[in-house]
């Protein structure tokens, strides 16, 4: 890998979870503070910086790849919002090839651009599909690409479930160099005891939650016009919560290995959540529950 | 910003613009190298090439008391095998990696191996060559590195070589160089200084490293010869030393990049020391850079003076001789030929990249339209190529002689017979002349033909090579 320039930061979660949202509102934020940023979308999918880009069309690093032998930073990049490097690393076509070979060809690939060294970026976000399904989609937490990796989840306990996964893949690579854990990011807050399961989480895990992001009808309108809510809302309240959450990983460098719950392990905590909301929902009293 | 913190160096293409088919007058060649970056061409139908294993395996069966462990399934051990069956170097193991390995990942498997491969021949040093199907599935070979060096206590080297990543399988020097240098010597420590010089001998025979050794030995130069038949204390020496000088340009260039990069040991490049004249200002170069310029003077006088002796009359005056060899090699012998009074016929190249720019323009100076053909393998192109030319001699590295030999021109292998320095002058004029006038063999074999049909030789020898349309 080339000599580190700005800090390189993973976003790792479960499908659908939010991480494509709160990274590119994250880097609206941290470019709208005046620092440089390159978003890096690790997904065939290729939709992570849509809302950066108000929904323009941005050919993928890999679909360049298969076009031409010559590739150059124009032809793969955009400049998105506040002047954010939208970079989408793309897949092979649905049904072929290995995706997690193209995230590490796309990323070489910005190494041989030496794109970190003449673009100079403060902050290199890479937002990073799925859960971590096998060593191609480890790539970005391995081998010392990303320096912390941050995991977005909500209460499901799918989420939840993905979220240790990474712990998992955390534990295994940090030691040789690979990524450690900045902290969780919960989203998508809404039922009351979301805030507390998601807590009682990382508690376990030994981790730090470095936000919540409640679920807002603001993220759904500023989707819709093809924005972050940084750009089409500013003034929201949520828009402040994305603030906080780029401010914490601005100013702080810390960074843990977690410790994975193994498989009978979560099973007793998620069913020990489950009786809790039940006894919740019908009423139960029990002293110094706070749902 | 150190070289060696990035996994694995930039592949040859990258690095260097190295070019693997190509088929051309000298001048269009130089040509190709005179803008920014050369035109990539490639081959629509290919016949057998090496790869970055091969090479990494070859060069890393050359170091002295180590274990290479070939991570892969078991077919590509068997680029191991070549070497040993060459010279007997070098121990080596498989991982024999199976259905189930490329699926769950083989770090236990790779363990098992390397814990009993150090139990069994307690080895210095053990290279972890990754093969294909670990740089596929992306199986996690640091971590045992990691694991493994602190319970066994004995250096544990990453060889990330993958089979595609590079059009040049002598990308595979550098990655077998680079990750010796990063896991042996390693970056930022404190460097004990030394007085040795050091050697730079990657891909040499024996004989032609003794003769290396010989010479500068006899000028009084105390030498650390790396990274042929080197043990770990040498390449840790190697980042002290006064000064590298190297005797393949092409081969050892990278290490002494590093070495000169990283610990500010000075690299000489010079042509490889082949003929009187190479060799004389091969030795002259040494001598310049460490003070003892007249010392060599009369070392290369009076070893010249011996081997005119002994050349007597010999010429090649009148014969037409067509090189198939790696670069640095072939412009080295090109040389060679001529100072015989041979004349080039053409020029087969395994790779072409900038590393030989100089070499080039003065090839290209003296016979703009000599045709320069790149390939690594492709023994029909060489064949097709050779049988329009028909040339008088033939000097190659071995690997097509016999399809050559039965266009019944006389051949010559320069594959582990000594071709540097006085010595290798004196040897490979001897085999030359043993070649003209042993004509019966390849006459006998020239009755059976080749092995084409007569519509393919009739297509041009490059036929094949496109330019890359995308
Ligand atoms: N806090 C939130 N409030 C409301 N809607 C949200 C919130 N976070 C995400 N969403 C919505 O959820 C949907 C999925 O979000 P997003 O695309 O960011 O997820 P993702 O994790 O990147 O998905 P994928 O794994 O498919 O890439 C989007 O429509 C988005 O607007
Ligand atoms: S190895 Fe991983 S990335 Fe590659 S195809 Fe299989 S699941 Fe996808
Ligand atoms: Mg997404």
């Amino acid at each position: 890998m080339s000599e580190k320039k700005g800090k390189h930061i993973a976003i790792y979660g479960k499908g659908g979870i939010g991480k494509s949202t709160t990274t590119s509102n994250i880097s609206a934020v941290l470019a709208e503070s005046g620092y440089r940023v390159i978003q890096v979308g690790c997904d065939p999918k290729s939709d992570s910086t849509t809302i950066l880009r108000g929904g323009n069309d941005l050919p993928t690093v890999l679909d360049t790849l298969r076009e031409q032998s010559k590739v150059k930073l124009e032809d793969i990049s955009a400049v998105g919002f506040g002047g954010v490097l939208c970079i989408e690393a793309g897949g092979p076509v649905p049904g072929v090839g290995c995706a997690g070979r193209g995230i590490n060809a796309a990323v070489e690939l910005l190494q041989d651009l030496k794109v970190f060294e003449e673009y100079k970026p403060d902050f290199v976000l890479y937002d990073v599909l799925g859960d971590v399904v096998c060593g191609g989609f480890a790539v970005p937490i391995r081998d010392g690409i990303a320096e912390r990796a941050f995991v977005v989840t909500s209460s499901d306990f799918m989420a939840v479930f993905a979220a240790n996964n990474l712990f998992k893949a955390i534990n295994k690579y940090a030691p040789s160099g690979g990524a450690r854990l900045g902290g969780v990011i919960a989203n998508s807050i809404q039922a009351p005891h979301s805030r507390p399961l998601i807590d009682d989480f990382a508690r376990q895990a030994g981790v730090p939650v470095i936000g919540y992001v409640p679920r807002s009808m603001t993220v759904a309108q500023s989707e819709l016009y093809g924005k972050t809510v940084i750009e089409a809302l500013p003034g929201s309240e949520q828009a402040d919560v994305y603030r906080n959450l780029a401010k914490y990983i601005d100013e702080s460098h810390d960074s843990v290995i977690p410790k994975a719950l193994n498989g009978p392990e979560l099973k007793k905590w998620a069913r020990s959540w489950g009786d809790r909301i039940f006894e919740a929902e019908t009423g139960v009293v029990q002293n110094m529950e706070s749902i | 910003m150190s070289l060696l913190k990035s996994r694995t160096p930039r592949a040859r293409e990258k690095r260097i613009d190295t070019l693997n088919a190509w088929l051309g007058a000298a001048e269009s060649t130089l040509h190709q190298f005179s803008g920014k970056e050369p035109e990539q061409r490639i081959r629509a139908f290919s016949q057998s090439a090496q790869d970055d294993l091969i090479c990494a395996l070859r060069l890393l069966g050359g170091v002295r008391n180590s274990v290479t462990i070939v991570h892969a399934p078991r077919g590509c051990a068997a680029a191991s095998l070549w070497r040993h069956l060459q010279t007997g170097g070098g121990r080596w193991v498989v991982t024999n990696l199976d259905q189930r390995d490329t699926i769950m990942g083989a770090d236990r498997k790779l363990r098992q191996a390397v814990t009993s491969a150090y139990r069994r021949y307690r080895p210095e040093v053990l290279f972890i060559v990754a093969g294909p199907v670990a740089a596929i599935n992306n199986d996690d070979i640091q971590a045992v590195v990691d694991e493994l060096r602190d319970e066994l206590g004995v250096p544990i080297v990453p060889v990330f070589t993958s089979g595609f990543a590079s059009r040049s399988a002598v990308s595979g020097y550098d990655i077998a160089l680079h990750a010796i240098m990063k896991h042996l010597v390693g970056s930022g420590g404190e460097i004990a200084r030394n007085e040795a010089v050091n050697l730079l001998s990657g891909a040499e025979g024996v004989a032609d490293r003794l003769e290396a050794v010989r010479l500068l030995a006899s000028l009084g130069i105390e030498l650390n010869v790396l990274p042929d038949a080197a043990g770990v204390e040498n390449f840790r020496q190697a980042a002290g030393a006064r000064l590298s000088f190297s005797l393949d340009q092409d081969a050892d260039n990278y290490l002494g990049i590093v070495l000169e990069e990283e610990y500010d040991v000075t690299a000489i490049e010079q042509p490889r020391p082949v003929g009187l004249r190479a060799t004389g200002r091969w030795l002259l170069a040494a001598g310049e850079a460490l003070g003892i310029e007249s010392a060599a003077r009369a070392l290369h006088e009076r070893e010249s003076e011996r081997v005119r002796r002994e050349l007597g009359d010999f010429t090649l005056e009148g014969r037409r001789v067509y090189l198939a060899l790696s670069p640095s090699t072939a412009f080295a012998v090109a040389e060679l030929i001529e100072e015989l009074g041979g004349e080039l016929a053409g020029l087969s190249v395994s790779h072409l990249g900038r590393l030989q720019t100089a070499q080039l323009e003065s090839l290209s100076s003296r016979h703009p339209a000599l045709q320069i053909h790149v390939a690594d393998g492709q023994p029909f192109e060489e064949l097709n190529i050779v049988r329009r030319i028909a040339p008088d001699l033939y000097i190659g590295d071995g690997a097509h002689l016999g399809q050559l030999s039965r266009l019944g021109v006389p051949v010559v292998s320069l594959e582990n017979s000594s071709l540097l320095g006085y010595e290798g002058a004196l040897s490979v004029a001897r085999r030359i002349s043993a070649a003209l006038k042993n004509r019966a063999f390849t006459e006998a074999l020239a009755v059976a033909g080749t092995p084409y049909r007569e519509g393919w030789l009739k297509r041009s020898p490059n036929w094949h090579i496109k330019k890359e349309v995308k």
